[in-house]
């Protein structure tokens, strides 16, 4: 990365305004426990539903989040918390029993094998997507995915390099979003860009 | 439930119809961590060509009940 790209970024960074869902009178599933509980309390009372009790600790940029309220007699609410430090995870699995698997990888592995890139780049591939995504995240350039009963999925755009001609490529990998800044691969390769 | 274990809808719901997915379709499990009942799968969709011009299935997110699920073998 260039100097005067990373300033952009840092620009970026420190301009963007975070808010978190707040859902009033439940934390953030974080045991197990918990989400056992939360699993049966829609069920049991139907006070709350999935959606808003998943949403609840996840944070978004003010202007880049979901709308809310959610549905009708929805109680939960924005809370402006100034900026949070993001962090990306994702599983080694993801590349290679997923992408690079040969059952299932509905067309991902002749795609990146086209770029150069083998099962043995597993590693270099999460590294580089999660540190991507984590600028892009942190800086607000990411788009809002599907929300249901599992939460809210955002989309961030990755730049590689192919092996062969040195040429850049694009795609979008896909994220989950948990609470605190928190947000977990669902996809490496969700589609083009 | 495992990630990327492969299943199989078997109750049809209208938050999943929703999104196109009825019971019979497959798909593979992206998230496995159970929150409030749920986990996230991926549906097999249609399959199409990219603008690399490699074949790539486009798959569809949903949110589904883990009861609402079997599983079924990697190769289906």
């Amino acid at each position: 990365m260039e100097l005067s790209q990373a300033n952009d970024y840092v620009k970026k960074m420190f301009s963007c305004e975070w808010v978190k869902w707040i859902h009033p009178g439940s934390s953030p599933a974080e045991t197990v426990a918990e989400k056992k509980n939360y699993a049966e309390n829609p069920i049991l009372n139907g006070r709350h539903c999935a959606r808003c009790l998943n949403m609840n600790g996840c944070c978004f940029v003010k202007g880049n989040c979901p709308e809310n309220p959610l549905h009708e007699h929805c109680h939960c609410h924005y809370e402006g918390i100034g900026t949070i430090e993001v962090q990306t995870r994702s599983s080694i699995e993801k590349y290679t029993k997923y992408i690079f698997d040969n059952e299932k990888n509905k067309g991902k592995k002749e795609l990146l094998e086209k770029w150069g890139y083998s099962v043995f780049d597993s590693n270099f591939l999460k590294e580089e997507i999660e540190k991507q995504s984590c600028i892009s995240i942190q800086c607000g350039e990411y788009e809002l995915g599907s929300l249901d009963g599992y939460g809210q999925r955002i989309n961030v755009v990755i730049h590689l390099k192919r092996k062969d001609t040195g040429e850049d490529v694009t795609f979008v990998a896909g994220w989950m979003v948990y609470p605190d800044g928190k947000v977990f691969l669902t996809t490496p390769y969700g589609d083009d860009k | 439930m495992k990630e990327l274990e492969r299943v199989e809808l078997i109750k049809d719901r209208a938050e999943y119809a929703q999104r196109g997915i009825k019971v019979g379709h497959k798909g593979t499990v992206m998230l496995g961590d159970e929150r409030n009942g749920y986990v996230l799968v991926f549906f097999d969709g249609e399959y199409y060509k990219n603008k690399y011009g490699v074949m790539v299935m486009r798959e569809i997110d949903v949110g589904v009940r883990v009861e609402d699920l079997k599983i079924i073998s990697d190769n289906q």
